[in-house]
């Protein structure tokens, strides 16, 4: 996992990307108990998304010069099933730039803050994010008032509530 | 369990897996994501037999993740 950060460390200082942050289940684990999960999800800034092109194919290539591998849908980094997704919209687009910086074995590296996980679960509102919603609820550090405030810009507050008893 | 005792003995058996919880989710990330793999490890064998593909990562030591202000 470490040498597989330091990929992704080195992917962006080489302007492969222009910022990522671990999000999906991995970052729920961060917050929460751990459960099974096969992807390391990473959201991604490609350098050039100012113009509208949100290709991965600079990171696939990149990471294929250093050796690493596909592996269906992922790439294979240091042994770590690394799946790409770039920012889609702007409630990720946001999430990517205010993720913590936190320090995984002395290898700094971003996660999604918990409010913005917990909003991109309503916002994609498939049956596990809203299963996984209500325990991240019980067990992560959320700031009510921070999570209602992102729910309401990104028109996501009727939903939410329909998902709160 | 008696059928006196049974939702007193239910109860404590949920605060204690509640527990659990609340323990395993300060746990350090590392700590988890070491979790994680075992968790890995033991579905691959049953989901492989299914038919199923499904990944197991290879992982380094696990040791310290701080947050930083």
């Amino acid at each position: 996992m470490k040498k597989a950060l330091e990929v992704l460390n080195q992917l962006e200082r080489d302007g492969v990307i222009a910022r990522y942050a671990i999000g999906g289940a991995v970052a729920a684990i961060f917050y929460m108990e751990p459960f099974a999960t096969e992807d390391l999800d990473v959201f991604v800034l490609p350098p050039d998304s100012s113009r509208g092109l949100l290709t991965l194919a600079p990171i696939y290539d990149a990471l294929r010069a250093l050796g690493y591998r596909e592996d269906r849908e992922c790439m294979d980094v240091e042994g770590v099933a690394v799946q790409f997704l770039p920012a889609y919209n702007a409630l990720i687009e946001e999430a990517l730039h205010e993720a913590a910086t936190v320090d995984y074995e002395g290898t700094p590296t971003r996660v999604l803050r918990a409010e913005h996980l917990a909003a991109i679960m309503v916002d994609t509102a498939r049956p596990k994010d809203r299963q996984r919603f209500a325990a991240f609820c019980e067990q992560a550090p959320l700031d009510d008032e921070r999570l209602q405030d992102i729910l309401r810009r990104h028109g996501l507050l009727e939903r939410w509530r329909t998902w709160t008893p | 369990m008696s059928a006196t005792n049974g939702p007193a003995e239910l109860q404590r058996a949920l605060e204690r897996k509640q527990a659990r919880r609340r323990l395993m989710a300060a746990a350090p990330f590392p700590e988890k994501i070491a979790v994680v793999v075992q968790l890995q490890a033991r579905f691959a064998p049953i989901l492989r037999a299914r038919g199923q593909e499904y990944r197991v990562w290879r992982l380094e030591s696990p040791g310290q993740m701080k947050r930083e202000v």
